[in-house]
């Protein structure tokens, strides 16, 4: 078999979404280009008006004036000459305001996507189950919260067996405790049907909890795109001016400190096992991987190592980069072996330390700062 | 008159209107969707156009009607050789004269509930694989029924109220084009007044019967999306 057949035999199985955009609107103009592999869950990450609702919806055929070429998984579904239409692409979409139909029971639509789905591979009760559904089904929608509602939206997408599952800001309208529950909910949903998600959010938490790879948009562009950690750690100044980044990591149990509450977790490539991390007691198995963040106003600097401090998390690192945020605010990078620390100062701390890039710190916090939904 | 006559006019009308409901619900439908999506600025004259029937005097339409409908003009001559029959003094030519003076009051309301509902749901269902026809008849039809039953009534109304128009092109034939509003304008001018109230009163209650069922519906359904909007 020749080279050339190998490679489009492997480009038909590999599961990949291929981009190409430029529609304009009055206010701003979106140029998207793209490609990447659906595996996982991608967040799009980008201020309000930035075009990301804009591109999700031309991947799912809802805007027929944009010039565009999408293929997804090899399959054209639209170009310069052909346009297949939303119902025919595979795509499900979650929209912000679920869009539930209120002439349906909770149950009736479900049953709406599950009909017109030709393989049927899914079987309702499960999916009924996973979203955590079943006492809903003969709910009158209209009657539903805002959780509710989307845990409704998710499952009739689901039902609908796409390919790809676009979310434009599904947990927006959700209280923070809701949201959490719903984050873990996709996290399972997720895991269980592996299915490619593209999950659009202005807030980075969501997106830091959930996706594996990152998009950064801004005014109609893509400035960013990489490995979540790398991405978020590392966000382009026009994003951090609006939205503040904290730092984001995947740390492993270690061991649970029952009688304290606390967990003690670890880096995952541990090059100096001098470090111990302690999080509040989490419900995690040992040796399982933790998405964790830490807001940059949780974290604190010091010149020399505080001994006998009631702040427990304490270990060195070298800035490596200082950023005003405002008047007299600063945002200071801290690199700790090959994971980047996020620390919000004031000027004035920054001065009284002569901090400066290459200058050693002990970066100290709570282990409550530790985060994870 | 005899009470015959009076059921055949009665019989004459709701043929009348019953046909004209229904051939402008199956026209004015796709027509008033097409009138909520358009997104031009020639809208306003398809709008103004569907609304003339509102303002434009019967005998005015009626009087182009016939022209139109004369066996020595291009469309009654058409009609003619066709069928062999003329088209102004029959029944068909009221119906059509009918469906355009009923028009606007099929076509607004729909076009009004059409573009209330808006794109979102319909968007909702594309992505559930609904293709448009299945998405008209599945979320369409049933998010907007109220407004099809008081499009249907006011059309089927203002249809049994119609005088001017069947009076130019349909003359006073019974059994063909004599509705009850005509009869009773027969009846005035013979000066027959017992048989006339008898008529006046049959449309008079018909028609306070119908507009009562509709806003009743109407109440009922602002109540329902009063609720809608806000849960």
């Amino acid at each position: 078999m020749s080279m050339g057949i190998m490679k489009s035999l492997k480009d038909n199985f590999d599961k990949n979404l291929n981009v190409d955009i430029a529609l304009d609107f009055d206010h701003f103009n979106l140029r998207c280009q793209f490609r990447f592999d659906l595996e996982g869950i991608t967040g799009i990450l980008g201020h309000s008006g930035s075009g990301k609702t804009s591109l999700l919806r031309v991947i799912a055929g809802l805007n027929q004036d944009a010039k565009a070429d999408v293929i997804l998984n090899g399959r054209t579904l639209q170009n310069r000459n052909n346009f297949i239409k939303p119902e025919q692409r595979k795509i499900g979409f979650v929209f912000q305001d679920a869009r539930l139909f209120p002439h349906l029971t909770v149950l009736g639509n479900l049953n709406y996507a599950f009909k017109r789905c030709k393989p049927n591979h899914l079987d309702l009760e499960e999916i009924i189950h996973l979203t955590q559904i079943d006492a809903l089904l003969n709910r009158d929608v209209l009657k539903l919260s805002a959780g509710e509602k989307q845990r409704v939206a998710i499952a009739r997408a689901l039902l609908a067996e796409p390919e790809l599952l676009l979310m434009d800001e599904p947990l927006s309208n959700l209280d923070n405790r809701a949201r959490g529950n719903m984050v873990q909910l996709l996290r399972n949903i997720h895991q269980r049907l592996s299915l490619p998600i593209l999950y659009v959010s202005h807030n980075i938490i969501e997106i830091q909890q959930l996706s594996d790879d990152v998009m950064v948009m801004e005014n109609g562009r893509i400035i960013q795109h990489g490995h979540v950690h790398q991405v978020l750690n590392n966000l382009h100044e026009r994003i951090t001016s609006e939205i503040s980044s904290p730092t984001s990591l995947t740390l492993t149990v270690k061991q649970h400190l029952v009688n304290f509450g606390l967990t003690q977790l670890d880096f995952i490539a541990p090059h100096n096992n001098q470090v111990k991390l302690f999080a509040p007691l989490m419900n995690a198995s040992l040796g399982q991987a933790l998405r964790c963040y830490i807001l940059a106003d949780d974290l604190s600097l010091s010149l020399v190592k505080p001994e006998a401090s009631s702040i427990i998390n304490c270990f060195c690192g070298t800035v490596t980069q200082l950023h005003r945020l405002s008047r007299n605010g600063m945002m200071v990078k801290v690199q700790v072996m090959d994971h980047t620390f996020t620390i919000n100062t004031s000027r004035y701390a920054v001065e009284l330390l002569r901090l400066a890039h290459g200058t050693e710190v002990y970066i100290q916090f709570q282990a409550d700062a530790i985060r994870c939904f | 008159m005899s009470s015959n006559d009076a059921w055949l006019a009665l019989y004459t009308t709701l043929k009348l209107a019953g046909l004209t409901t229904v051939i402008l619900l199956l026209l004015g439908t796709p027509l008033a969707w097409y009138m909520s999506k358009l997104n031009s600025r020639y809208k306003v004259i398809l709008e103004a156009i569907v609304a003339l029937p509102l303002v434009l005097p019967p005998t005015v339409l009626g009087f182009y009607l016939l022209i139109l409908f004369s066996p020595t003009n291009g469309p009654g001559a058409w009609w003619k050789s066709i069928t062999g029959q003329s088209l102004a003094f029959s029944f068909t030519g009221i119906l059509i004269g009918s469906v355009i003076y009923s028009l606007p009051f099929v076509v607004q309301p729909l076009q009004k509930a059409f573009e209330q509902l808006g794109d979102s749901l319909l968007e909702a269902g594309a992505m559930l694989c609904a293709n448009s026809i299945d998405r008209f008849f599945t979320i369409v039809l049933p998010m907007t029924k109220a407004s099809f039953i008081t499009a249907a009534s006011l059309g089927f109304a203002h249809t049994v109220g119609e005088f001017g128009v069947v009076l130019m092109i349909g003359g006073n034939i019974p059994g063909e084009t004599r509705v009850l509003s005509i009869a009773l304008f027969d009846q005035v001018e013979a000066l027959n007044y017992a048989t006339a109230h008898w008529l006046a009163a049959l449309l008079l209650i018909g028609s306070m019967v119908l507009l009562a069922l509709i806003y009743l519906l109407n109440f009922n359904h602002e109540r329902n999306v009063k609720d809608r909007v806000a849960p």
